[in-house]
């Protein structure tokens, strides 16, 4: 951290800052997810092309709520977003939400991942006070179970043929972090 | 379809609602409709039971009733996702002085009847608290813990865990068969 901003620091990480998504990002996000080295991780629902549209209009017109919080993530000194991520269903009387992320296929392999994982974490954890932030991710999802793995997150189990897509069944992957988890990690440097 | 041996599940009629007011205290304590609203209870009135009187092809409620008189034993809902998953979650929720007579398995084998043979689903799933007692009933009837989500709720100002269970269909069919 080089900012002596200590809000600025919830939203900013070595190489990544969060900001939130605006209208005009709309085409970017709907481009990168109809990529479809994206699509086959990232779209849950029947499939149809076209559909991430509404979905993005949603995402873009409430940033944020009582309970859900939404980014886009760009490189640390550039404007342009490379990725989504965000937590979802959070309380007052259950401080614990869902992450969720999708990064860009053309910014895969560089460690992004990991590293907006760790941002949405911060801010859930320091930001909104959360206790707990689980997420899904498909069974066949490996690199990002990994990704969660490097930031702490523990397996919790396996939601059995949880999902139908393209002929066949798969399970999801729940991972949970536990804010004393993230905080032991931290200062094991 | 929606008989079973002792009770059967059936819509909301207005004057059921009188039965679910008495039970209010303890419906605050075992809630059916889902962690967010375990703070609440029943604090709002009763706008949980409004979820009952209709339904969709998204959400299926039931009025459990005893065979014998019809009287009111208890609720249960399910939640369903659209096509393509055939997946759908559910809750239950027995009065009290009905529970340990069979009652509770008896309705839970009529929604699991409805669940895969009526809607053709191919997973239910359910999540309870890791210490409520009304797991071992859903593991009788052959749900498998599948997750557990650590220290997911404050109750009573303690964290504590909830299950995942889920039943497949073929478990379903292979436990009926059996």
């Amino acid at each position: 951290m080089t900012t002596d901003d200590p809000l600025a620091e919830l939203w900013t990480g070595e190489r990544l800052r969060l900001r939130p998504p605006r209208r005009a990002d709309h085409a970017a996000l709907e481009r990168w997810h109809l990529d479809p080295r994206i699509a086959w991780f990232s779209e849950a629902g029947p499939p149809y092309p076209g559909l991430v549209q509404a979905k993005f209009d949603d995402f873009c017109d409430e940033p944020t709520g009582p309970h859900h919080c939404r980014f886009v993530i760009t490189e640390r000194d550039a404007d342009e977003p490379i990725g989504v991520t965000g937590i979802n269903g959070y309380t007052l009387s259950a401080p614990r939400g869902m992450m969720f992320i999708s990064l860009s296929a053309d910014h895969w392999g560089k460690g992004y991942g990991t590293e907006a994982v760790e941002l949405i974490c911060r801010y859930g954890f320091d930001g909104l006070g959360l206790h707990r932030i689980f997420l899904g991710t498909f069974g066949f999802n490996e690199r990002a179970a990994a990704a969660y793995r490097k930031v702490g997150f523990v397996e919790e189990g396996r939601i059995r043929d949880l999902w139908f897509r393209a002929g066949r069944w798969y399970d999801d992957i729940q991972m949970g972090l536990l804010r004393r988890e993230w905080e032991e990690g931290r200062s094991d440097g | 379809m929606f008989d079973g041996e002792k009770v059967r599940l059936r819509g909301f009629r207005e004057s059921d609602r009188v039965a679910f007011h008495q039970h209010d205290r303890d419906a605050a304590v075992i809630n059916i409709d889902g962690p967010y609203d375990f703070a609440w209870g029943t604090a709002d009135g009763d706008g949980y039971l409004d979820e009952h009187r209709t339904v969709s092809d998204r959400r299926y409620g039931f009025v459990i009733a005893s065979l014998d008189d019809d009287r009111v034993v208890g609720r249960t809902m399910l939640w369903t996702r659209p096509l393509p998953h055939r997946h759908a979650t559910f809750g239950i929720y027995l009065f009290p002085e009905e529970r340990g007579r069979g009652a509770g398995t008896d309705a839970l084998q009529v929604l699991l009847r409805f669940a895969f043979n009526g809607l053709g689903l191919h997973r239910l799933g359910l999540t309870v608290r890791a210490d409520n007692p009304a797991r071992h009933l859903y593991e009788r009837l052959g749900f498998q813990r599948e997750v557990v989500w650590r220290e997911d709720l404050v109750i009573d100002g303690e964290l504590r865990d909830q299950w995942v269970m889920g039943l497949l269909e073929d478990e379903y069919r292979a436990q009926v068969a059996s």
